[in-house]
């Protein structure tokens, strides 16, 4: 391969490498002050979701499920790398890299009843 | 029952990224997840559970820090031995009419109860559904409850106090045994009835001066299981900027009186912002730069009546490595800073084209994401100072700068704590905020700035004080002193008063030593007599 040619192969699979995150307008995330991690999910309580999936030809989009109590998740981001993008396309599609990480909604009592108790 | 989880750090940091020292027991306190225990009894055994927390750290002769966010820029929340996250308790309610006090100074259906972790955005989240809202908040929502008021958190509402003048009353963990949950409130502005207090499994103190002093208590006046605040009718504010000239934004800063300005034309003329800040750009080439960013109150917008909101639906953020290298860059070469500031400016200025935008205080002051390291040092003036003040603090940063940082002028009604850094009657607030910087050839030492600026506002004979969770040159001789004269004995003798022999050095830490607010007060520990 001539540089050329990597230098235009390169320039098509760099891209690739990007991530984007959702996040709750109005929740809390849970927090973990253990987290010091230096990107926008610092001090807070991160699981992770990272693995190859294996589809037939006949399987829809595959749905992870997760627990994240009753009022869901804060904030979720997916991660598409270069080496997810070349096993996708080495495989014909079967293979899937999957590299997401999400935090949950801290959970809240008093969410029915604000009111302390009567007297 | 409540569990705490025990980790340890070998370098704990804030999280701005300040880098701290080794933790022993880092702890976080989970409530019971019982679901038979209603929530009053998961608040009490909440409590149960820091009593022990704090009898084991006494018996081990160890001190302990509770901390919230961590995002105080000085070492406030730091302590080698035991910390405590406690960010997990997060019970709230709002209080009925029949606990208030037969004398209440306050009006019915205003009072709430947050257990100490509730974020502002959790305690702003109840509001809501109240109709309610905090008067004020800070810049963002993600500090807790009891850290917003330990350290004085502000905002920039003219004709408000920081979120520490919100609070009505404090439950205080002072130690293990019963008579050490107590719940204190003002003599002169009581709150809640001795019912109310037995109702949370604690112990009524109405006293000005230990109240006072406890509001913004450094984490000295034991565990904060719980604040009462006053809340407000929710309302909406809209925003606006408008560049003004020096003299013009001195002047309005030094008076605030606003009968002879036409800040916004839709406003009409003469009309009084709640919110008000002045931005500074000392650099710009022909002369400073001022751009005022401002609120006005105004109406619920109608149902199906369209305005822009504050919280945009893409967030966008900078490398957050960038400022950093250009900072550094700027200190070796000194060519780099132009480009800096350019980038800085894009940062800390307000936006004209978010102008208009209508939103609540939960709303204007949302959520803020981790932006690497970053400089910020907050000074409380008497508004009278003001002019004088910028005056030498810009003249400084362009003679002994250029320093990677742009300024601003903030306003708070002055409030009763103590310590509060909001002391002055009406407080102006003057900040520089940027990137933190090394010395080097062509620039001054980021701690030699902050003394040369000290030694400057003293010698023009102005008083002031430092926000306690931002960043200063903290070990500088008689700082604290300069600051606050005869209130430390008032605030040490309170404490003296309230935490017992024995449990006044776990409820310390090496940042109290260092500002000489950890030992007794003068007059000594036999005279203080104990809280009855």
């Amino acid at each position: 391969m001539t540089p050329f040619m990597l230098f235009v192969l390169l320039w098509f699979m760099i891209p690739v490498n990007y991530s984007f995150t959702v996040t709750s307008r109005d929740g809390v995330g849970e927090k973990d002050p253990t987290n010091l991690s230096e990107d926008e999910l610092r001090g807070m309580k991160v699981n992770v979701i990272d693995t190859v999936l294996h589809l037939s030809a006949t399987d829809e989009i595959p749905l992870f499920i997760q627990d994240c109590g009753e009022v869901g998740f804060y904030r979720v981001q997916v991660s598409q790398t270069l080496s997810g993008f070349v096993l996708h396309t080495i495989s014909l599609g079967r293979k899937r890299k999957v590299n997401v990480k999400y935090v949950c909604i801290k959970p809240s009592e008093n969410i029915v009843t604000p009111w302390l108790g009567q007297k | 029952m409540a569990r705490t989880k025990i980790a340890s750090f070998d370098n704990w940091k804030n999280y701005h990224d300040h880098e701290q020292g080794p933790v022993t027991q880092m702890m976080s306190t989970e409530l019971s997840d019982d679901i038979m225990m209603n929530t009053l009894d998961k608040y009490k055994d909440a409590a149960a559970e820091i009593q022990g927390l704090l009898k084991a750290a006494h018996d081990s002769g160890e001190r302990f820090r509770a901390f919230g966010a961590a995002w105080s820029l000085s070492s406030i929340p730091y302590q080698k031995d035991r910390m405590h996250f406690n960010a997990a308790m997060n019970l709230r309610w709002a209080i009925r009419d029949n606990w208030y006090d037969a004398n209440t100074a306050y009006a019915g259906s205003q009072l709430c109860l947050f257990q100490c972790g509730n974020t502002i955005k959790e305690v702003s989240a109840l509001l809501k559904r109240l109709g309610k809202s905090l008067p004020t908040t800070g810049e963002s929502n993600g500090q807790t409850i009891a850290g917003a008021i330990s350290t004085g958190v502000h905002g920039s509402s003219i004709d408000q106090g920081g979120v520490q003048d919100s609070v009505v009353g404090l439950n205080l963990i002072t130690g293990p045994n019963p008579e050490d949950v107590v719940y204190v409130e003002r003599a002169s502005k009581p709150g809640l009835s001795d019912e109310f207090s037995q109702f949370i499994g604690a112990r009524l103190i109405r006293d000005d001066e230990i109240f006072n002093a406890a509001l913004v208590g450094l984490g000295a006046f034991g565990f904060i299981h719980g604040v009462v605040v006053k809340t407000v009718d929710m309302f909406y504010l809209q925003r606006y900027t408008k560049p003004m000239d020096r003299e013009e934004a001195l002047q309005l800063a030094e008076t605030l009186d606003f009968s002879n300005i036409n800040l916004i034309e839709e406003h009409g003329y003469g009309t009084r912002p709640y919110f008000l800040v002045l931005y500074i750009n000392p650099y710009r080439k022909g002369g400073e730069e001022f751009v005022a960013e401002m609120m006005f109150k105004v109406p619920k917008p109608g149902h199906g009546e369209v305005v822009r909101k504050p919280i945009p639906r893409v967030k966008k953020f900078r490398f957050k490595e960038l400022t950093t290298l250009l900072s550094w860059y700027a200190s070796q070469i000194n060519v780099g800073l132009p480009s800096l500031l350019s980038l800085l400016q894009q940062g800390i200025f307000p936006k004209e084209e978010n102008d208009g935008e209508v939103g609540t205080v939960a709303e204007h002051f949302w959520d803020s994401s981790y932006q690497g390291k970053v400089l910020a040092v907050s000074f409380g003036l008497d508004q009278k100072d003001i002019r004088k003040a910028i005056g030498i603090l810009t003249d400084l940063m362009r003679t002994e700068g250029p320093i990677p940082a742009l300024a601003g002028i903030r306003f708070v009604k002055g409030g009763d704590a103590t310590l509060g850094f909001t002391r002055f009657e009406q407080t102006c607030i003057m900040e520089f905020a940027g990137v933190p910087w090394e010395e080097s050839n062509h620039i001054i030492a980021q701690n030699d700035f902050i003394q040369e600026l000290h030694n400057r506002l003293k010698a023009a004979n102005i008083p002031f004080t430092h926000h306690w969770g931002k960043m200063s040159h903290w070990a500088a001789d008689g700082l604290v002193d300069y600051m606050y004269g005869e209130r430390l004995e008032r605030w040490k003798s309170a404490r003296y008063k309230l935490i017992k022999p024995g449990y006044r050095e776990v409820f310390t830490s090496e940042y109290l030593d260092m500002l000489g607010l950890s030992g007794p007060p003068a007059k000594g520990e036999v005279d203080v007599d104990p809280i009855a």
